[in-house]
């Protein structure tokens, strides 16, 4: 029997009170589903990630729903009552999955019930497991590996042939993938292997660094309750990580990142560069406004970062 | 929190009166298999999420604290911002679970929810913050404990033996919906399952409260904690661990070789690590590791009022002692570093920390110490509070 995750345990017991919460909003009477007025068949889709891959697949032969607003959250975002109707009456549903959308996975179940076919987007991958000191599970964060959205393309073209839906983009998305695939490979060709590590306290990186060979190194950044009155200690871990990996850039999501540049050099005597990545969720506008657009963007930003002299 | 308050009177565990509560509650509505496909809802949320609150990148770690005639300050740790809050009743009693900060007089509760909190998934942790507020209040005072998981928000009066569940993503939507009321003097709310001790008993029971799962003998229970590896009772004779299958075990108090050291009533641990710590009377203190299920005890000089387990690489731990004086004890290697007196000694002591820093409040002057514990208790700041705390909790933990 495979060990249950915290996060897992805590999804059910969620789920036990989302129940309650449905229950007594139907016996209040809130409205029945709305159906759809498009005659276009309706892919409805959990993340803004996949939702981007899924329209390019389908061009204009179905509707894509994209669940998950931009700059949203994939673990906590939420539904409305109106997108949860069209979710039950789509033709088909595309999840991540392997534990990923923990806020909508109760309406996919519902869509599931009512005999929506679901593809899991988990279900077509070699997955990886993350571990801590005392938890594990299956990693969800997939996307940021191309081979492997490549597995999923395929996987959910296949899918879509067995539910009426054509593929019209599929064959040149898939190019566009391969290219993005060889253009990594080569940008961090140019890295020395010695400099192929990534400090950060971003944990979507596994698969990224399983595909090109880099170390993820995790990196605790510093409380922004300490960059006022800041000590060496408050930054022994962070300066470790950092003197172990031997790079000039960290990747950190952090309020403060010159201050905490700034108090590195200060206090320990740590000269780094301090730059954020694209993570979970795709943006309104820039760069990260498409899947291949962030993968390119972070793969400049890890060469740029890790190529700079010291 | 009150290390200095009497033990708790026993009573007897009413499991009926739990199950029909809970039965109400939150079982009712599972009685169809597939309830979710009912229908759409507007009230349907994610976990960890309320209207209005927002994601952040690291914890939002805010001071919330309460003047003995009831006036409430918020202090904001990251912007140095302060905000007055609507007054509450009186306090002689506080507990807070790291996001609620629950104020007791002898007559009623006050729930003030600091606005701040984290949930730790396993491999990410989601910090939230939104608008703080006064949520209301509760019949029945008395000392006062709170403990919470993501969904449930269990507070405890143990002198009367008294404990109700809250619905925690409501309490967090500012409406406070009792859920179950139970007699109990130790209630923990873990994932899958509660934690209740009453008499001379730990039971755990289903998270709908329908089965008790386990039973433990504990002799005069008082003092409980939840930790990432289980939920900790503690016992005359020592501590029952609940692990997070719900498997219960006990854990004896060692021989410390040195005559008859007091129990712990109280355990206090940075939010969620497994090793925590309670004072051993006037002898020092009791470190638990409760993944290992491992007792030590560790003398100090000077007899301690409060403590805290930061339980970080270098093991720290933080207490105040009776002359009022921050005590950080590193105990990876043995080191002690010791502030000036901060406070008055004879005080009721007002400790709170994070992965980083301690807060001791001093409730004559109005301000909070800020203490860097692993860099020799360094005051780092001191901050004015805009109220003399006779209540206070760290919050967004």
């Amino acid at each position: 029997m495979t060990r249950t995750t915290r996060a897992a345990r805590t999804r059910r017991a969620a789920r036990l009170l989302g129940v309650a919460l449905v229950a007594v909003a139907s016996a209040a009477g809130l409205s029945a589903c709305t159906p759809s007025t498009a005659d276009r068949p309706l892919v409805a889709v959990t993340t803004n990630i996949l939702g981007d891959v899924v329209a390019e697949v389908v061009g204009d032969d179905a509707e894509v729903m994209v669940l998950m607003p931009a700059g949203a959250d994939p673990h906590s975002f939420e539904v409305s009552a109106k997108e949860a109707a069209r979710l039950r009456s789509a033709d088909l549903v595309v999840e991540n999955g392997l534990g990923l959308e923990e806020g909508v996975a109760r309406h996919v179940d519902a869509a599931a019930a009512d005999r929506v076919p679901v593809f899991t987007a988990g279900d077509a991958i070699d997955v990886l497991e993350w571990t801590t000191e005392d938890d594990s599970g299956p990693d969800p964060h997939f996307w940021t590996d191309p081979a492997r959205m490549l597995d999923v393309v395929d996987a959910l073209g296949d899918e879509l042939d067995d539910v009426g839906i054509g593929t019209p983009g599929a064959t040149a998305y898939r190019e566009r993938l391969e290219e993005l695939d060889a253009t990594m490979t080569t940008a961090f060709a140019t890295l020395p292997e010695d400099r192929r590590a990534l400090v950060t306290n971003h944990h979507v990186f596994g698969y990224l660094a399983d595909r090109f060979g880099f170390r993820v190194v995790g990196a605790v950044i510093p409380s922004g309750t300490t960059l006022a009155s800041p000590s060496a200690a408050d930054l022994r871990d962070l300066a470790a990580a950092i003197e172990e990996a031997g790079v000039p850039t960290i990747f950190a999501d952090a309020s403060q990142p010159a201050r905490l540049a700034e108090v590195l050099a200060e206090e320990v005597d740590v000269h780094v560069a301090i730059r954020p990545l694209a993570t979970e969720s795709l943006t309104a506008e820039g760069p990260a406004a498409t899947y291949l657009g962030m993968m390119r963007s972070n793969s400049d930003a890890i060469v740029d970062g890790l190529s700079i002299s010291h | 929190m009150n290390p200095t308050t009497s033990r708790a009177p026993a009573r007897t565990l009413t499991v009926i009166g739990l199950t029909a509560g809970l039965t109400l509650a939150l079982a009712a509505c599972s009685s169809d298999p597939r309830p979710a496909a009912e229908g759409p809802t507007d009230t349907a949320r994610p976990h960890g999420s309320v209207a209005g609150a927002t994601e952040s990148q690291e914890p939002q770690l805010r001071l919330l604290a309460v003047s003995a005639t009831g006036e409430t300050a918020l202090h904001d740790l990251l912007t140095a911002d302060s905000t007055d809050l609507d007054a509450v009743d009186a306090p002689e009693h506080s507990a807070t679970d790291g996001r609620f900060l629950l104020t007791s007089d002898d007559d009623r509760t006050t729930v003030v929810d600091g606005g701040a909190w984290t949930i730790d998934h396993g491999d990410h942790t989601h910090y939230y913050a939104a608008e703080p507020r006064v949520v209301g209040t509760l019949d029945g005072g008395g000392r006062v404990e709170v403990h919470s998981s993501e969904i449930l928000t269990a507070v405890t009066w143990p002198d009367r033996g008294k404990a109700v569940l809250l619905d925690r993503s409501a309490l967090g939507q500012g409406e406070l919906d009792v859920a179950a009321r139970l007699d109990a003097t130790v209630l923990l709310p873990a994932a899958e399952h509660l934690v209740a001790a009453s008499d001379d008993t730990v039971r755990v029971l289903s998270a709908d409260g329908d089965d008790v799962r386990a039973e433990q003998p504990c002799q005069d229970p008082a003092g409980g904690i939840v930790t990432r590896a289980g939920a900790v009772v503690g016992c005359a004779d020592g501590a029952v661990i609940v692990d997070a299958d719900g498997e219960a075990r006990s854990v004896p108090l060692p021989d410390t070789g040195t005559g008859e050291v007091p129990r712990a009533t109280a355990f206090a641990a940075r939010a969620g690590r497994p090793t925590v710590a309670g004072l051993a009377g006037d002898t020092g203190f009791w470190l638990l590791d409760s993944r290992e299920g491992a007792w030590r005890h560790v003398p100090t000089d000077r007899p301690l009022r409060a403590v805290v387990a930061v339980d970080d690489d270098a093991e720290h731990v933080v207490g105040v002692d009776d002359q009022g004086r921050v005590v950080a004890h590193t105990m990876t290697t043995g080191a002690v570093a010791t502030t000036e007196p901060l406070v008055d000694g004879g005080a009721r002591s007002l400790l709170q920390l994070d992965a980083q820093r301690a807060y001791l409040a001093d409730p004559q002057d109005g301000v909070v110490h800020e203490i860097d514990f692993a860099d020799d208790a360094r005051v780092s700041r001191t901050i004015d509070l805009r109220v003399a705390p006779a209540a206070f909790a760290e919050v967004g933990l």
